[in-house]
């Protein structure tokens, strides 16, 4: 059964996230720069900001890709992995879907 | 990853392993600089300075003025360079001064003036000489004088010595030019008997020509004889004294008459022209040993430009202590009585200990604020940036001198904000844990970046403007603006690579307990309670609001009036504590050396009674080693029997309470009153702190005829003696002194077979000593002359001189009484004159309270109508330039307030220049014509504290302070910034304009303070530096007033200006924090 599976991670991830990629062979997926925004998520984050008057976005990337249902398991299974030994900064949040059709 | 400007700065860096080795080159390469950098006291001047010397023998000073100096002015006022041209035709001769702008080509200046002088010497009048042109420069002041003197050797003998020194110290490298000064020469001279002469029939006049005429020698040619080719010398030189006594000057009834017939053969020291004495003072122990006053000879070392004075000094003084080992005689002793390198050394040394110091203090500062991990990143990233500082210093060809080094001192403080803004907000992006390290440094980089880069070129933009303070205070004001500008930009490098890379390793793993902490709520910190009870009252009534600006306003005046009232005294620049002083003796015109020596050698010896004295050396009808001083005064071309003036030199400064300045104004009325006793004008001078005037005070009068101008001077003079704390009064204008003038009967003259020629020569010869010929020694330094004159007894009066006999063309003897007649008459008054008008000098100093000239000067300009002029003529004042037109009297005033005046314009024109760019600056951030108006009330109030700083401290507001002052804007306008920029964010967030107010002034508190923290106490270090205390006074107070009002002031007139735009949500909003700020209370209790 094919899945569809978006990753978003930081940035700084970007070569960790390959890497799970070459691990399992994952040789084809696609890739897109995200500028994220959250606003203050604790409430009073950027209140304590001394010098800083620009908001600048998260920035981020997508990446999306179409594999088979246990491969798709296995990814995310690695990436469960990854965000233990991250200590629970900006994690890796990946996400399967389902395909309905396609031709 | 994708970053902006800053960020990927910072990228390039944070992680490279090229940062630390970066960091420890840059270390490298500045420590390295600083040791390279020549080390001096006083800052590079380029001042290109010709004094031009004629002589016109004969011509009075009128003559010269109109033939020689009027048309010469003219030539050298055209050429473009040129400042100033001062003139003074004297008796027979005339200098001229030729004062360029500060910062001209010295070199190309020169030539053009050397150029178009040389094209007009064909209009001068016959029998002027060659011009001397002497040109001057910072670079001829001896660094290093060396005063040799004994118990047992006289001054003729110590000369000789000095001179084997003098040559073996020219051998060192980087010595430019050295002086022997005091002692007698060795001259052969002839004592001409007036009577012997006529027994023998001979006269000076024919005796001066044989001796000439044997004294020759040289290579008449060769002959040949069987084929060898012989050389012929014809001749012999005059080699010994005996040579000369046994000359054959006439023949007399068919024998010989030999020179030692007629006339006494001494071959020895030449009569005294100058006296040369060195003594200790009470504060030397060796004064118990050698308690007396010595014959002694200075040797004055100059270095080369650019070289370091101390590697010199020290090269000389290991020479020395060498050649004590033989050429010296051990009881002749070698003090040093002057050494610039040491003082140099000393003074770079005491500022490099102020800059540690000021970084250390900051750092304290730092880590209170942000924790010793932050304080770390601080006291590591800024001597990386003095490091590069050092760096351009020395590519810059700058010296590590006072100003430069204090450039550094003073933006310690403001250098460190980059790093901490930097530091700060990596730090509490790691706190708030969102992002991977790495991409959270990068993204807080960027945050702030162009703050960072704003506020960089705000602080920039206010000192830099200082670079265009012209005159002679320029070469002492443009290194700070330059370094601290320089230091800046190195600051905000450092900032974006190595800072980073340090707070990346050094701060996130700080925290680690982030999630056991309460949650941080801005409401309950004690800055946001304080700000909020302060600011809540005013911002509900208006009529608070005006209260506290009123009051405001009320205290800027008030502090304001504390200059009016001279509680708060202008000055340019107070006294630096220096290692010496000088008195200047000037007895009347017409004092014998003799007399004018034993009244040196009277105030020398009160002098060396002084407390902190340590030794003296007088100089009687020479002049000292000059000094940064005399290079304007020509001090150093003082010459003549009336002159006299006593270098003292005071204990190490280390070693003593008492500052320089303070000592010599005690030391001044005991000397006064001595002088007075003798008729003797006695000044004490000491070594400027800035750049060198005339005098301190200078009163130039002008006006149409030069007798009512002089008379005019004498009230004006009397006028200064009147006035309380002028001292030092004295002016350009001799004394009468009587002169003979021996006009030629021309008739009788003419029957009696004797030329006018004859008379002036025998007059000459009889009076000055004119050396005839020069003997031939090879082992010789200098040549030695031959001089002929009569003996003393036989030219004391006018009854001897007209008893001198010449010899007629036939052979007769006839008296000079007979063909001359004799009138008695004053010598000419020299004629001074500036930029091609005639003028008198008045100078005076200041002592007292208020050391300032400028309340001297507003003192007598009150009483000027009380001088008397001629009918129909009025006096007027000048204060900035020269009268226009002579065909009134005035009076300019000069000197020091000359430079105060330059200096305070240029400064208050270049404030006026940083405030249109700051304007344009924040304009061009903020996009908004008003918010800078806004912004900018934090300058004016920066005043307050400054002048309460001076008033209490009770210091001069001096050309530092101003700097302070001007600099000042820089950062509280920065502050201002913080404060609207975050106000504007929360509105833009929604929030209500009041609470906005509030909370940007609790937030932006912080920072705030820490900038104001880190400039105050890196300015402590410079508080006791006698220079520079304005600056620090005015950074300090300036500070500290400005940043509390700042806090209040601009948000609330912020307020004010944009409350019409938010009006709906005033009401509301008025009990929202209220009620937030209760429950937090009672949530704590």
């Amino acid at each position: 059964m094919m899945k569809f599976i978006i990753i978003q991670s930081a940035e700084a991830y970007h070569h960790e996230l390959e890497q799970i990629f070459r691990d399992i062979h994952i040789n084809s997926y696609s890739e897109l720069p995200v500028d994220g925004f959250m606003e203050s998520a604790d409430g009073h984050s950027d209140i304590s900001n001394w010098f800083g008057s620009s908001k600048n976005p998260y920035r981020y990337f997508i990446s999306f890709t179409f594999l088979e249902e246990d491969k798709a398991n296995e990814l995310l299974e690695r990436i469960k992995v990854f965000n233990e030994e991250a200590e629970g900064i900006s994690p890796i949040s990946a996400y399967i879907s389902a395909i309905e059709k396609f031709v | 990853m994708k970053t902006g400007f800053a960020g990927g700065i910072a990228r390039q860096f944070i992680n490279s392993k090229l940062t630390p080795l970066l960091m420890v080159a840059f270390m490298a390469i500045g420590i390295y600089s600083s040791y390279l950098t020549p080390r001096e006291e006083e800052p590079q001047i380029d001042v290109p300075i010709a004094d031009i010397l004629f002589s016109y023998p004969g011509a009075s000073p009128k003559e010269i003025e109109s033939r020689v100096m009027q048309p010469l002015e003219k030539v050298v006022a055209n050429i473009p360079g040129v400042e100033y041209v001062y003139s003074t035709s004297m008796p027979g001769q005339a200098m001229l001064i030729v004062q360029f702008y500060v910062g001209e080509d010295i070199e190309r200046s020169l030539v053009k003036m050397y150029n178009e002088i040389m094209k007009h010497m064909d209009q001068m009048p016959h029998g002027t000489s060659l011009p001397l042109v002497k040109t001057r420069s910072i670079d001829d002041v001896p660094v290093l004088g060396l005063t040799f003197w004994s118990e047992n050797y006289d001054d003729y003998q110590l000369k000789r010595i000095a001179q084997e020194v003098n040559n073996e110290i020219e051998q060192v490298t980087d010595v430019s030019e050295t002086k022997v000064i005091g002692g007698r020469s060795r001259q052969i001279r002839v004592m001409l008997n007036n009577g012997a002469m006529a027994r023998y029939n001979v006269d000076a006049l024919s005796i001066a020509q044989k001796i000439q005429i044997a004294n020759q020698q040289f290579n008449t040619g060769a002959f040949n004889k069987n084929d060898v080719e012989y050389l012929v010398e014809a001749g012999e030189f005059l080699q010994t004294s005996d040579d000369v006594s046994n000359l054959v000057v006439g023949i007399h009834n068919g024998s010989p008459v030999y020179l030692k017939q007629v006339a006494e053969i001494l071959d020895g020291p030449e009569e005294p022209i100058q006296y040369v004495n060195f003594g200790y003072g009470s504060m030397d122990e060796k004064k118990n040993e050698f308690a007396g006053d010595y014959g002694a000879v200075t040797i004055s070392v100059a270095k080369r430009r650019g070289a370091d004075a101390m590697k010199v000094a020290d090269q000389i003084l290991e020479k020395i202590s060498h050649l004590e080992k033989d050429l010296i005689p051990s009881d002749v002793h070698v003090d040093v009585t002057r050494n610039y390198g040491e003082t140099a050394s000393h003074k770079v040394s005491e500022l490099l200990m102020h800059l540690a110091g000021a970084i250390i203090a900051v750092t304290f500062v730092v880590m209170l604020a942000m924790g010793w991990r932050g304080g770390l990143v601080v006291f590591l990233s800024v001597p990386i940036t003095f490091a590069l500082t050092m760096f351009s210093y020395y590519f810059l060809d700058y010296t590590l001198n006072r100003i430069t080094l204090f450039a550094l001192v003073f933006v310690t403080g403001i250098v460190v904000d980059d790093s901490i803004i930097i530091a700060e907000n990596m730090h509490r992006h790691f706190k708030m844990k969102k992002l991977p390290f790495i991409q959270a440094a990068l993204r807080s980089i960027d945050e702030v970046g162009n703050p960072t880069i704003l506020a960089t070129f705000t602080v920039i933009a206010a000192v830099l403007p200082m670079v265009f303070v012209s005159g002679l205070m320029g070469p002492y004001m443009s290194p700070m603006p330059i370094g601290a500008s320089i230091a800046m930009i190195f600051s905000l490098l450092v900032a974006l690579t190595i800072t980073p890379y340090l707070a990346f390793r050094l701060l996130k793993v700080v925290e680690k307990d982030d999630k056991v902490k309460k949650a941080f709520k801005l409401e309950n910190s004690p800055i946001y309670k304080i700000y909020y009870k302060t600011m809540q009252p005013m911002l509900e009534s208006s009529w608070k609001r005006w209260t506290f600006i009123g009051t405001i306003t009320f205290f800027l005046l008030a502090s304001m009036t504390l200059v009016y009232f001279k509680m708060v005294a202008v000055k340019m620049l107070p006294f630096d504590n220096k290692n010496e002083f000088q008195v200047i003796i000037d007895m009347p015109e017409g004092t014998t050396l003799e007399r004018t020596a034993a009244v040196t050698k009277e105030l020398a010896a009160y002098i060396a009674q002084q407390e902190e004295v340590l030794n003296y050396q007088s100089y009687v009808g020479t002049a000292s080693p000059m000094n940064f001083n005399g290079l304007v005064r020509h001090y150093d071309l003082r010459r003549g029997s009336n002159v006299a003036d006593i270098q003292v030199n005071l204990t190490d400064k280390t070693e003593r309470k008492a500052q320089s300045h303070d000592i010599a104004k005690a030391m001044r009325p005991g000397i006064q009153q001595l002088a007075k006793k003798f008729n003797a004008n006695a000044k004490v001078v000491e070594v400027p702190p800035g750049p060198p005037v005339l005098s301190t005070l200078v009163a130039e009068i002008y006006g149409p005829d030069y007798d009512q101008q002089i008379e005019v001077a004498h009230q004006v003079k009397d006028l200064f003696a009147n006035t309380a704390d002028v001292v030092d009064i004295d002016w350009q204008v001799e004394d009468d002194q009587v002169e003979y003038k021996f006009n030629v009967l021309k008739e009788k003259a003419a029957l009696a077979g004797i030329s006018t020629q004859q008379v002036v020569n025998s007059v000459a010869m009889a009076l000055g000593g004119q050396e005839v010929t020069q003997l031939y020694a090879e082992k010789e330094h200098e040549q030695v002359g031959i001089a002929l004159r009569f003996s003393e007894d036989e030219r004391s009066s006018i009854e001897d001189l007209k008893k001198i006999n010449i010899m007629s063309m036939t052979g007769q003897k006839v008296a000079l009484g007979d063909v001359v007649e004799i009138k008695e008459e004053i010598q000419d008054k020299s004629i001074y004159r500036k930029n091609q008008k005639r003028v008198v000098y008045v100078t005076a100093d200041i002592a007292g309270a208020l050391e300032s000239p400028v309340y001297g000067i507003l003192d007598m300009s009150n009483n000027l109508d009380k001088i008397q002029l001629p009918e129909g003529y009025t006096l007027n004042e000048e204060f900035t330039q020269q009268p226009f037109v002579q065909d009134n009297y005035s009076l300019k005033w000069d000197g020091e307030w000359q430079i105060t005046y330059e200096v305070f314009r240029d400064l208050g024109a270049a404030f006026a220049v940083v405030l249109l760019v700051i304007y344009l600056l924040i304009i061009g951030w903020f996009q908004n014509f008003t918010v800078p108006f806004v912004m900018m009330v934090a300058i004016p109030l920066s005043l307050v504290g400054i002048l309460i700083g001076h008033w209490l401290m009770g210091a001069f507001f001096t050309a530092t302070s101003m700097i302070g002052l001007i600099a000042l804007a820089g950062i509280m306008v920065r502050n201002s910034i913080l404060l609207i920029d975050f106000i504007n964010l929360r509105l833009k967030d929604g929030a209500p304009l009041k609470d906005a107010v509030i909370e940007a002034g609790a937030v932006r508190t912080t920072p705030i303070l820490l900038t104001a923290g880190t400039v105050v106490i890196g300015a402590v270090v410079i508080l006791f530096d006698p220079i520079f205390q304005g600056l620090a006074i005015s950074l300090m107070g300036g500070t500290i007033a400005s940043t509390f009002l700042t806090l209040v002031i601009v948000p609330l007139i912020y307020y004010m200006t944009e409350k019409k735009k938010y009006p709906v949500e005033e009401a509301p909003v008025a009990e929202t924090p209220k009620t937030e700020n209760n429950l937090s209370n009672e949530e704590e209790n």
